[in-house]
This record gives structure tokens, C-alpha cells and sequence, in this order.
């Protein structure tokens, strides 16, 4: 059996473990927070860029792109993918950086030919030793998520894509659930569009088909200015989305490590006062017994 | 009925409103050269490049802010709608051209601090984890016995 000294000890590290823990689940909930606040200001714009893309493709049925096709068929096979995979810089936060690993290793098992554009420490360091095609040039840290950061990325992927090196972008991320839920990993295509991605939305009463625009100087040159101011939003959505689920994984991570650290501190204790009330009763009885041999010595002398 | 002189101007930034009110005229860049806007313009929609935007805003939003005279912001690529009288610009960046230098070396500092604070973290983060790990096994290694 441990002695009390031991178990004394044990109780002190989880207790500063506990500490840790704790802390880092303070530190986790103010960073969505903020995060979350980023997001809600940069929504109206990207809501208002959206209508205008939309209505542009409303106009515009016949439109040609490389941005976008009237079909594009979602098999992955048969071309050159680009797939730009968010994943935290630092582990303990659950299953989160498995999650959108496995959904990535699921979307590169389907394609031919793929290049990884990886954001996080945590997926660069995987993927690099997992001997997956992870373009090297590209480096990005899951910080703070950031336009600055949203309009870089979408620089380098739109740089790539305009001279050719892939068909289609893919991104790989996960998306915020809300609460006390993990999130969810899932891929999406950023590019080319789906322009039935947009269309649906309209129906015959709404007033944004019908109005006429003139286009300066023509409507493929607005859209594809839009669509290159629409795809930094939508990253930057995909970043908080990632970065918002990926505190609250290591929210609930921490919380679980709490409420561990608190059963296992009540276990020892309990083990610990019962240890030394064994020790007291031990001593107590070698008292008595000690002074009763002593007192019967003393009367066998007289 | 006298022909309105203002219209209603709304300028949007990507992280925020710079413009939303009503004005006399507004100019900006475009992919056609400097385009300007008065009241009453027909409907159009226009890609806007970098340059220089100036407006001269007119009511009580131009009151309220307290802007006076003419304004102008240095956008970079976006858009230019102007629907039933309505101009809307939305823009990736807009800054007054007082604010770029200041803007630009605020934006360095606030990067160096990220990477310095970023690698911080990462270290700490590194060693917690290493921490909690050992404790964990110790944990482990030792739960057994702690059942009673």
C-alpha cells in the first residue's frame, strides 16, 4: 500500500494539472469569443456579395469561366485537385485534428493527382510525415483568423489556379455546430463554382432578376472581379468556422481533463484520509498496549 | 417637383461600414477609368479598381459623423452598384489616406507581435502538453491501486 506521503504528492501534480487545465479552458473560450465578434462584422459585406454574384449569374445564363461551370461534375477522379486543409497548430483539442485529417485522406484516396495546401501546424507536421504531396511553399499558421490572412491564401490558390496547375479547389475544414458540440469535418469546392450553387436561391417574384443593369465594361469582368472578393470571404468563413470549433474542442477536451481531475483528487483523498486514520488507530492501539504490559510488569514486581 | 440632389450612398469595406447615408456625388475608379455618380443615375454595375474613392456626403449621417466637405478613401478592388437612384460600393479595403501609414505600420507591429507570440505559445503549448502527457501515464500507471 502507498504511504501517506505518496499519495500525499499525487494529490499536489493532479491538483496542478487540474490548474492547467483550467486555465486552458479559460484561455480557449475567449479566443472563439473574439473570433466569433471578427465574424459577425465581416458578414454583411460577404452577404452583399453574394446577392450581387448571384444576381449576376441570374442575368448572365450563358456565361463561361474557368471560375465557373454550368456543370461540373463532382467526380474527383480525372483531374488535378488542390485541396487547402485547416487544422489547428497544437493538439489536445480532441478528436479535432483527426477529424478533418481523415476527411482529407478520404478526399485524396478519390482523386488522381492532388497537391495539399496546408493551414496548422498540427496537419503540416502530419501530413509531411504521412509522405502526402503537400506543397512546401505554402505556410500558414492557424492563428487568430484574419482577413490579412483569408486574402493571402486566397492570393496563392488563385495564383496557382490561374496558371493552370489544377482543375478544381477543394477545402477541408471544419464547420461550427454550436454548443458544447465538436463541430463537424467536411469538404467543400471552392472552385469552379456551382453557379446552382447561387441560382436557386431566386424565384420569379424577386425583384433582383428582374431589375435592369447595365454592365461596364461587361458582366464577365465584374463577376470574376466579385468572385475573387467573394472567395476571401468564404475562406476566412471556413477559418473562424475551423478555428471557432477547434477552441470548442479544446474547451470540452479541458472540461472532461477537470472533471477527471476532480474524481481522481476526491478518490485520493478519500484513500488518503483513510489511510491515516488507519495509522492513528495503529498508533493508538500500540499506545494502550504498550502502557497495559507496562502496568502489568509494575504489579508482577510487587 | 424639384429633381432630388442627393442620393443614398452606402460604402462597404469587407471588416467595415465606411459610408452609409445620403450624399451629393461620389467618384471612383473603375476598370472604364474615373467613373462619377450623381443623383439620378441610371442602373449600372461596375468593377472598381485600387485607387483613390472621393464623396461628398450631404444629411445627418454626414452630420452625425461629422464629416464635412469632401471625403476621400483609398479602396482596392470591389464592386459598384447603383440600383433605382441607390449607390452601393463594396470594397475589399477602404482607408483614408491620413490613416494608410499609420494603418500599414500598425498592421507590421501587430504581425511581429503575432509571430513573436505565436512561437510563444507554440513552446509553452508544447511543454504543457508534454506535462499533462507524463501526468497522465503517471496517472494511469497508478489508477489501478486508487480504486477502493
Amino acid at each position: 500500500m502507498a504511504s501517506t506521503k505518496e499519495i500525499k504528492n499525487r494529490i499536489k501534480s493532479v491538483g496542478d494539472t487540474q490548474k492547467i487545465t483550467n486555465a486552458m479552458y479559460l484561455i480557449s473560450s475567449t479566443k472563439m469569443r473574439k473570433a466569433r465578434r471578427d465574424a459577425e462584422q465581416a458578414r454583411p459585406y460577404y452577404q452583399l456579395m453574394r446577392r450581387e454574384i448571384r444576381r449576376m449569374f441570374a442575368v448572365g445564363t450563358d456565361l463561361k469561366s474557368r471560375y465557373y461551370d454550368a456543370a461540373v461534375d463532382e467526380n474527383v477522379k480525372g483531374g488535378r485537385s488542390a485541396i487547402l486543409v485547416i487544422t489547428a497548430d497544437k493538439g489536445l483539442a480532441g478528436s479535432y485534428n483527426q477529424s478533418v485529417i481523415r476527411e482529407t485522406l478520404a478526399l485524396t484516396d478519390m482523386s488522381d493527382e492532388y497537391t495539399l495546401y496546408i493551414v496548422g501546424d498540427y496537419g503540416w507536421r502530419f501530413f509531411r510525415s504521412h509522405g502526402s504531396n503537400v506543397d512546401t511553399s505554402f505556410e500558414h499558421s492557424m492563428n487568430q483568423p484574419s482577413l490579412a490572412m483569408a486574402r493571402d491564401i486566397t492570393e496563392e490558390l488563385l495564383e496557382r489556379f490561374d496558371r493552370g496547375l489544377f482543375d478544381r479547389i477543394y477545402v477541408c475544414y471544419t464547420e461550427f455546430t454550436g454548443g458544447m458540440t465538436a463541430g463537424t469535418a467536411t469538404h467543400d469546392r471552392l472552385l469552379p463554382f456551382d453557379r446552382d450553387d447561387f441560382v436557386p436561391e431566386f424565384d420569379e417574384t424577386d425583384k433582383d432578376a428582374s431589375t435592369v443593369f447595365e454592365f461596364e465594361p461587361d458582366i464577365e469582368t465584374v463577376l470574376e472581379r466579385s468572385i475573387r472578393s467573394y472567395l476571401v470571404g468564404y475562406i476566412y468563413s471556413t477559418l473562424v468556422n475551423s478555428y471557432s470549433s477547434e477552441q470548442n474542442a479544446r474547451m470540452m477536451a479541458m472540461d472532461a481533463a477537470n472533471e477527471n481531475a476532480s474524481e481522481l483528487l476526491a478518490s485520493l483523498e478519500l484513500e488518503y484520509n483513510h489511510l491515516r486514520q488507519n495509522a492513528i488507530t495503529q498508533e493508538i492501539t500500540e499506545i494502550s498496549s504498550g502502557a497495559r504490559s507496562l502496568k502489568r510488569k509494575k504489579g508482577q514486581k510487587r | 417637383m424639384a429633381e432630388n440632389t442627393t442620393f443614398k450612398l452606402q460604402i462597404m469595406a469587407s471588416d467595415h461600414t465606411v459610408y452609409d447615408g445620403e450624399a451629393v456625388s461620389v467618384s471612383l475608379p473603375t476598370t472604364e477609368g474615373s467613373v462619377g455618380i450623381l443623383a439620378n443615375h441610371s442602373n449600372i454595375i461596375m468593377a472598381v479598381v485600387p485607387g483613390t474613392l472621393e464623396y461628398v456626403p450631404a444629411g445627418e449621417a454626414a452630420a452625425d459623423m461629422g464629416l464635412s466637405g469632401r471625403q476621400s478613401v483609398v479602396v482596392s478592388d470591389g464592386l459598384l452598384k447603383v440600383e433605382n437612384g441607390e449607390t452601393m460600393i463594396l470594397v475589399d479595403t477602404a482607408e483614408r489616406p491620413e490613416d494608410i501609414d499609420e494603418a500599414r505600420a500598425k498592421r507590421a507591429e501587430e504581425k511581429a507581435r503575432e509571430e513573436l507570440k505565436r512561437a510563444n505559445s507554440n513552446r509553452d503549448h508544447a511543454m504543457v502538453e508534454a506535462e499533462l502527457s507524463r501526468a497522465l501515464s503517471r496517472i494511469k500507471a497508478s489508477k489501478p491501486r486508487h480504486k477502493l
